[in-house]
């Protein structure tokens, strides 16, 4: 099957979960507690670490052959889910109040990371190591990465 | 100064409550209401108003402020 289609399919099939699982009895299912919070972390290390390590052995299958998308669907599905509780609205907050300040602290720290990474990047593109646009999909991997460890990291810490 | 609190004399006091117990009636998580107790974490007003609603006490009767923090709780 065609990788584009493939991608295409599942954005239109996660639209219509959007719009229509809200409206099914199936909604009371939906719920946010700490074990979703965990796996959705999780979810980001796994997809992002794969997506760092592939990138810098498989260059091309990511950007030719659509493996960068491809790696990012276990997130975007993370999202929806997410979004859906949030329709679904039994639940005024989907985080609470310590998980809210852990993720503004590791968007925080990302933040800074990012920046820090993008000059390793082109101390990368400078020696050679790194050639194209491969740079995009390693940035956005690292991020992905950097925010889910420390989200967990401050979570667990304080 | 910091933010001290009996939480965890509270849960005992009230045919020792657990962690779990007390974070769903709130509607937070377990790690949350653990970092309240260590003093790692300090709760917003609407939260220590939830927790005294739920042991029936005043909000002072479980948070105190610690003028020194060498102080011992």
């Amino acid at each position: 099957m065609n990788i584009k289609l493939f991608l295409a399919a599942t954005l239109v099939l996660l639209a219509l979960l959007y719009w229509i699982l809200p409206r099914t009895k199936l909604s009371r299912k939906f719920k946010m507690n700490i074990g979703l919070f965990y796996i959705m972390n999780v979810i980001g290390i796994v997809c992002g670490t794969l997506g760092i390590i592939v990138s810098f052995v498989w260059p091309d299958l990511v950007l030719e052959r659509h493996y960068f998308e491809l790696i990012l669907l276990p997130i975007l599905f993370a999202y929806v889910y997410t979004a859906i509780i949030k329709k679904v609205g039994d639940a005024k907050e989907l985080y609470d109040e310590k998980q809210n300040l852990n993720m503004t602290q590791a968007a925080a720290v990302t933040w800074p990371m990012s920046i820090l990474f993008v000059f390793l990047l082109y101390a990368m593109y400078q020696e050679g190591i790194l050639t194209g646009l491969i740079f995009f999909p390693i940035f956005l991997y690292f991020s992905f990465t950097f925010y889910s460890v420390s989200t967990l990291y401050f979570f667990k810490k304080n | 100064m910091k933010l001290g609190n009996n939480l965890r004399r509270c849960r005992f006091d009230k045919t020792e409550t657990s962690q779990q117990v007390l974070a769903e009636a709130i509607g937070v998580t377990r790690q949350t209401i653990l970092s309240i107790e260590k003093s790692k974490f300090v709760p917003s007003t609407l939260l220590a108003l939830k927790i005294a609603k739920f042991f029936n006490k005043p909000v002072d009767d479980i948070f105190f402020i610690i003028e020194d923090e060498n102080q011992s709780l």
